[in-house]
């Protein structure tokens, strides 16, 4: 198997002159390839209270325990899907948001693609926080039988493609 | 919807052939070096001399400076300004002659022409707030810094400075000969920040709501910067990410306030009569005797009643620190106060706390039991805790480390109501700031040039205490059985490690040029740390190497060398491998299990014999009659072995064991080969549980010394009388495997939080 990786990349961070104890925003999300089913299992985790920066900005929401859960991951599923985007052969394809769960201080969200044909190039477009933390990174793993990729994205690049053949 | 356009700033095209065959050649492969991982670390490491021995202890002629400060600070609440002037007595100790000072001007940075605020690259923003647009478009940068009066010989005279960026050197009139003193003076004052909206360890809080501000000051005085026997003269900048490299001396403090303000500061209060009303005194000196709980010297109600009036009289607070690297203190009339005496070893030590009521009732009811379980585990593990008091300090997001005095984080709702991430985040935070009067303002290490060597022992030190706090404090954690750490646990920083090796530093990396600094000099370290002390040397071992290094150090300057020095030095066990593989590379963790053969005693040599015979020109009738055979087994039995199939092995068991049935049915009948593979480039312990057909399983940890002749795979034999049936590498995830999935024989479907949660919801 050849693959071959296409990767926009280019590191900048913040402005903070000075920077301390977990002053760093990072969200790291996990997609799986399982070629049985021709899916893509989706995992993003961020930490609980940089996404309640999001979620309190309009209303009074609270994470864990969830103040109300429906309401909660209709908000969630809302952000996630029109920041988080990926296109399998330059075609968006649709998240199915399977739910969410708190593990310590991070946030985890499971989303589920499928997908309709083989699988020639993945793209990513990832904004997650991006309008609420100028020096949020966006850590993307993706992962392909035993061929792994990983992507740091931020706000001046938000975006990667990876071809495989 | 909205469309971005992108700038493709860079394409790296990678390309992966995993089919390529290597070259066929008759020569053989180029010679190399010596890239052993278990290779010494003669290169990496200098030298050892007099002023650091090879055992990483202090030589015979290790020196420090020694500074010693008189200042008279005056905060101007009104108009947010800081004034000062220093009398400075510098020792120097070293054998060397100085013919000029550097001091360091940390507030500089915010200069509103700094470089640091061009540090980084990046382009134009695709998405940015509008707040940040403006910020960063619109706004005018802060300016701040140091403005110098002037510098002054004691006699007066005036003294030539220059200003180098965060830094001053002052020219001598005569050189400051080695073991001489040289005393002088300094008048300055700046512009305070606001350290909410600037991100800043140091400034104020500004409260909208009563329109008072809560002050957290540091770095606010020119400070010498340290000499010694590694640096000559500490030259690296202040670039905001590298803290602080600082000289241990004598402080006396005036700290004239607004006189309805309350302070708390580094060092012990002189007049506290002077400055506390009468009422207050009183339960200042209840509290110097209440062991059991906090006593509250200033409550919110008398702080409620102070918000509104804004004194215009002035009250000095004096403080002397004896021995500390740094001086910090904290100022406002919103701030409630309170107090324990904590037993440490044979000494009273005051744990104090300091918040506006905006941090109640979270802060009343867990800061100073936090600051007391901080002291009793640190000081059982390190040294006994040598100051008066620690102070754990209110600031809002941001946590930040001075000698006997820190900023924390952990705020409630406006309605007083906090989840138990905020409650968790706070206690957290104030271990692990009150834990940095450890490292590294007593194992005064040069933060400047090695973040790790604080942040990652401290965070290591606070894993710990988190663990014990939860042991002692079981209805703060409930329902929980064990507090929820964030960091120290290996199976954590799984993520970190695996993740792209462009954008992962090694640990011994400079602050400035790290790109994760939270993983990377807090808890890539302090995993390691955990894994030394749980993994590989053992809690006995490591506890008593880590305390020597702690006392060793204390109240004098390390290098990172003397830590790993003293390490190996007090448990004899070599670890130039860890050192080299956790903290000068970026290589990972990744051991399996490839595979396993059964072997059978055949009664005639197996084709692989025959080869080996042939070889040497040689057949089976050659050999002596006293060798036995073994062949795998290739599946088909899973039954023991007959000892029947070979001669000379049935002679030698009924003449060594005879009728003794019992010795003879606790023979090993099964024979086994594991081959365990090793994709990760770090070398690590192969622990190995084995799964026996009755239920039973074995545990056996092969030293890491097995991959030093082979860094890809090992084979070990297992001869058992029980049939096996599973082989697991690592079960218990504690040596930071970043892949599991190759950790099982018979290979383990091992589920993903995605596919245990699925399974989750569906049942």
């Amino acid at each position: 198997m050849s693959i071959i990786v296409l990767f926009i990349m280019m590191l900048s961070q913040g402005e903070n002159v000075e920077l301390e104890f977990h002053d760093y925003y990072v969200s790291t999300t996990q997609v799986d390839y399982i070629k049985k089913k021709n899916i893509l299992q989706i995992t993003i985790r961020m930490f609980i209270n940089d996404f309640e920066d999001v979620i309190t900005k309009n209303n009074n929401l609270k994470l864990d325990p969830d103040s109300n859960s429906i309401e909660i991951n209709k908000q969630l599923n809302q952000y996630i899907i029109e920041k988080f985007k990926i296109l399998a052969n330059q075609e968006p394809m649709i998240l199915d948001f399977i739910g969410k769960e708190y593990k310590t201080d991070m946030l985890q969200v499971y989303y589920e693609v499928k997908l309709f044909e083989k699988i020639k190039s993945v793209s990513f477009e990832n904004y997650i926080l991006f309008d609420f933390f100028k020096n949020q990174q966006n850590i993307i793993h993706f992962k392909i039988d035993k061929f792994r990729k990983s992507f740091l994205l931020d706000v001046n690049n938000p975006k990667a493609t990876l071809f495989l053949d | 919807m909205k469309k971005f356009i992108y700038s493709i700033s860079l394409i790296i095209f990678i390309s992966f052939n995993t089919s390529a065959q290597e070259g066929v050649s008759s020569l053989p492969k180029p010679g190399h070096g010596n890239n052993n991982k278990f290779k010494q670390l003669y290169e990496e490491f200098s030298t050892p001399n007099r002023y650091r021995t090879a055992s990483g202890a202090p030589g015979s002629d290790y020196y420090q400076q020694q500074v010693d400060y008189i200042m008279d600070i005056e905060l101007d609440d009104k108009n947010t300004k800081l004034y000062g002037e220093e009398t400075i007595i510098y020792k120097n100790n070293s054998p060397d002659q100085l013919d000029y000072l550097w001091i360091q001007l940390d507030q500089n940075i915010r200069k509103k022409d700094a470089p640091a605020l061009e540090k980084n690259g990046g382009g134009a923003d695709p998405l940015i707030p509008v707040e940040a647009f403006a910020a960063k478009y619109f706004d005018k940068p802060f300016d701040g810094g140091f403005n110098i009066n002037w510098v002054k010989s004691n006699s007066g005279l005036p003294l030539k400075y220059t200003i180098n960026n965060t830094m001053m050197r002052v020219d001598l009139p005569n050189p400051i000969e080695s073991g001489e003193s040289y005393s002088f003076k300094i008048k300055w004052w700046y512009k305070i920040n606001n350290h909410v909206t600037n991100r800043a360890r140091s400034g104020y809080e500004f409260f909208p709501t009563d329109g008072n501000r809560a002050y957290v000051i540091a770095q606010f005085f020119p400070r010498l910067a340290v000499y010694n026997d590694v640096e000559g003269w500490q030259n690296y900048q202040f670039w905001g990410n590298g803290e602080f490299a600082l000289n241990f001396g004598n402080y006396e403090v005036n700290l004239t306030v607004p006189a309805d303000h309350v302070v708390e500061a580094t060092g012990d209060l002189k007049n506290p009569r002077e400055v506390l009303t009468n009422e207050e005194f009183k339960r200042y000196k209840k509290a110097q005797n209440s062991f059991d709980k906090p006593v509250i010297i200033v409550n919110q109600e008398e702080v409620v009643e102070k918000e509104s009036k804004f004194s215009e009289k002035k009250k000095t607070w004096k403080y002397i620190a004896k021995n500390v690297r740094d001086f910090a203190f904290a100022s406002s009339r919103k701030f409630i106060w309170d107090m324990m005496a904590v037993k440490v070893g044979p000494r009273k030590v005051m744990a104090v706390s300091l918040y506006p009521k905006e941090g109640n009732p979270l802060w009343e009811k867990y800061s100073t039991i936090a600051v007391a379980q901080t002291l009793d585990t640190y000081s059982k593990y390190t040294f006994d805790y040598p100051y008066p008091k620690a102070v754990s300090v209110h600031a809002k997001n941001q946590g930040m480390e001075y000698p006997m005095i820190c900023w924390n984080y952990g705020r409630p709702d406006e309605d007083g109501k906090y989840s138990d991430r905020v409650k968790f985040g706070m206690i957290s935070v104030i271990i692990h700031e009150v834990g940095h009067n450890y490292f590294p303002m007593i194992v005064n290490s040069d933060e400047r040039q090695w973040g790790w060597m604080d942040e990652g022992l401290d965070t290591f030190m606070q894993y710990l205490t988190e663990q014990e706090f939860g042991e002692n404090f079981k209805e703060a954690i409930n329902p929980l059985s064990k507090y929820p750490s964030r960091r120290g646990e290996p199976s954590k920083i799984t993520p970190y490690m695996s993740g792209n090796q462009d954008n992962i530093s090694a640990i011994m990396s400079n602050p400035e040029n790290v790109f994760q600094l939270g993983p990377n000099a807090y808890a890539k370290p302090a995993t390691a740390l955990n894994i030394l002390r749980e993994t590989i040397m053992g809690r006995e071992l490591f506890d008593h190497a880590f305390k020597t290094y702690s006392q060793r150090w204390m109240f004098k300057h390390p290098t990172p060398e003397d830590f790993f020095r003293t390490m190996e030095d007090a448990s004899a066990v070599d670890l130039d491998w860890f050192w080299r593989g956790w903290f000068y590379s970026t290589d990972y963790v990744d051991i399996g299990v490839k595979g396993v053969k059964k072997y059978k005693i055949s009664s005639k040599p197996g084709p692989e014999v025959d080869k080996i015979l042939s070889a040497y020109g040689m057949t089976a009738n050659d050999l002596a009659p006293d060798y036995v055979f073994m062949s795998p087994e290739n599946g088909e039995n899973n039954g023991e072995v007959d000892f029947n199939n070979s001669i000379p092995l049935k002679k030698y068991i009924d003449e060594s064991f005879g009728d003794n049935s019992t010795e003879k049915n606790n023979l090993p009948k099964y024979f086994y080969e594991i081959e365990f593979e090793k994709p990760g480039g770090l070398v690590m312990p192969l622990i190995v549980e084995y799964s026996y057909k009755d239920g039973t399983k074995d545990r056996i940890k092969y030293p890491v010394q097995v991959w030093r002749k082979n860094d890809n795979s090992v084979r070990k034999v297992l001869a058992t009388n029980k049939e096996l049936i599973g082989v697991k590498v690592d079960p218990d995830m504690e040596t930071a495997d970043i892949d599991n999935s190759n950790n099982s024989w018979p290979k383990e479907k091992s589920s993903s939080d995605f596919e245990k949660f699925k399974a989750k919801i569906k049942g």
